[in-house]
């Protein structure tokens, strides 16, 4: 097998998608267990990230973190930091994130106006 | 043992830190612990469990192999690079530099496992049949054509790209069960197999049928007295 180590292989164009300014919103309910989990340290964000894979195509990433290699916006929300990835930013445009209080299935929970289709358990979307 | 030569073969070479976990979310195998000098066979599926193309993944060390098929390559290609987002995935092309083959007819000892000597690259793969990937100008003994590699997976109801494997059907109805792997999780077209499973409802399954049993439109490999099919089940 000859596997393009001696730069025979040419790179496959990979489909990068613009980069969108986002824009976001969190309910009050989100924000009160964002308060809970952050406490007084606001220098902790919120990353809210897109994966490939689950049942629709793309997974939420949320990550509470100090800092991330990744280009990432930043929005400020009533003094939360929430960094969005540029590379997923064209899917995140105009998404609430949101908290549902369940025994099941309860947690943060992103209404999406970018997605078609979402899987069962919500953590996906196409 | 023998050894076919086909032309529809398709590798590129994936690298990066995220590989593997990017082809496990997106396929139906579990591929996310595979090692080095690995081989296995995964299957990207649609959200409605269409076949888009079935892979067979060599594990190299610092990369992943990845051959798949060239009329399949565009579907699989837009499927996979809209998703790679900003994940350490990159993917080169090296078909240019390689021939492809098929070993069949041997008692296989290290199912799940390649070996690489002299340019040639051989994965002994879970379906039954070897895959050869020779470096362009290694000499490779072989039959021209896939004639006797057709009827001895007919007498296995071993599907193949562009016969049962097809954008046509969900992976079940193709005879990808062995590439469904029962509880890695999400991937996409994942809860219809699942569904199909749990249910025993397929609709239509790999049957190996006498050729005067079926209509011929339901034929994907014909032989000389049997023949592949998709039959209703």
């Amino acid at each position: 097998m000859d596997c393009g180590t001696c730069e025979t292989a040419g790179p496959i164009q990979v489909v990068k998608p613009d980069v969108v300014e986002v824009s976001l919103t969190i309910s009050d309910k989100a924000q009160s267990m964002l308060a809970d989990a952050f406490g007084e340290d606001r220098s902790m964000a919120l990353l809210v990230g897109v994966l490939s894979g689950g049942c629709s195509g793309y997974m939420y990433d949320l990550q509470i973190i100090e800092e991330t290699d990744q280009s990432c916006q930043e929005v400020n929300i009533n003094g939360f930091r929430v960094l969005v990835p540029n590379a997923s930013s064209h899917l995140l445009d105009g998404i609430e994130i949101d908290y549902v209080d369940r025994l099941m299935g309860g947690g943060f929970k992103i209404n999406n106006p970018n997605a078609d289709s979402s899987c069962g358990c919500g953590e996906s979307f196409a | 043992m023998q050894t076919a030569r086909y032309f529809e073969g398709h590798l590129s070479v994936w690298r990066g830190a995220d590989v593997l976990t990017f082809i496990d979310g997106l396929s139906t195998n579990r591929v996310v612990d595979l090692r080095k000098g690995e081989c296995k066979q995964t299957t990207f599926t649609t959200t409605t469990a269409k076949v888009i193309d079935r892979v067979a993944l060599f594990h190299m060390g610092d990369f992943v192999a990845c051959v798949s098929h060239t009329p399949f390559w565009d579907a699989l290609h837009a499927h996979v690079s809209t998703r790679i987002l900003g994940q350490d995935v990159s993917i080169f092309d090296a078909t240019a530099n390689n021939e492809f083959y098929v070993r069949f007819g041997h008692e296989q000892t290290t199912p799940g496992l390649h070996s690489a000597k002299d340019g040639v690259t051989i994965g002994h793969l879970e379906s039954g049949y070897d895959l050869i990937v020779a470096t362009v100008g290694e000499h490779v003994e072989s039959e021209e054509n896939l004639d006797s590699f057709h009827e001895w997976r007919i007498e296995r109801c071993v599907p193949w790209a562009g016969y049962e494997i097809t954008s046509k059907h969900h992976a079940l109805a193709c005879g990808l069960s062995v590439d469904i792997h029962p509880s890695k999780g999400c991937y996409i077209g994942q809860e219809v197999l699942t569904r199909m499973i749990s249910r025993k409802k397929q609709g239509r399954a790999l049957s190996i049928v006498a050729n005067d049993e079926v209509q011929s439109s339901e034929i994907t490999t014909q032989g000389e007295s049997r023949s592949l099919a998709i039959v209703r089940v």
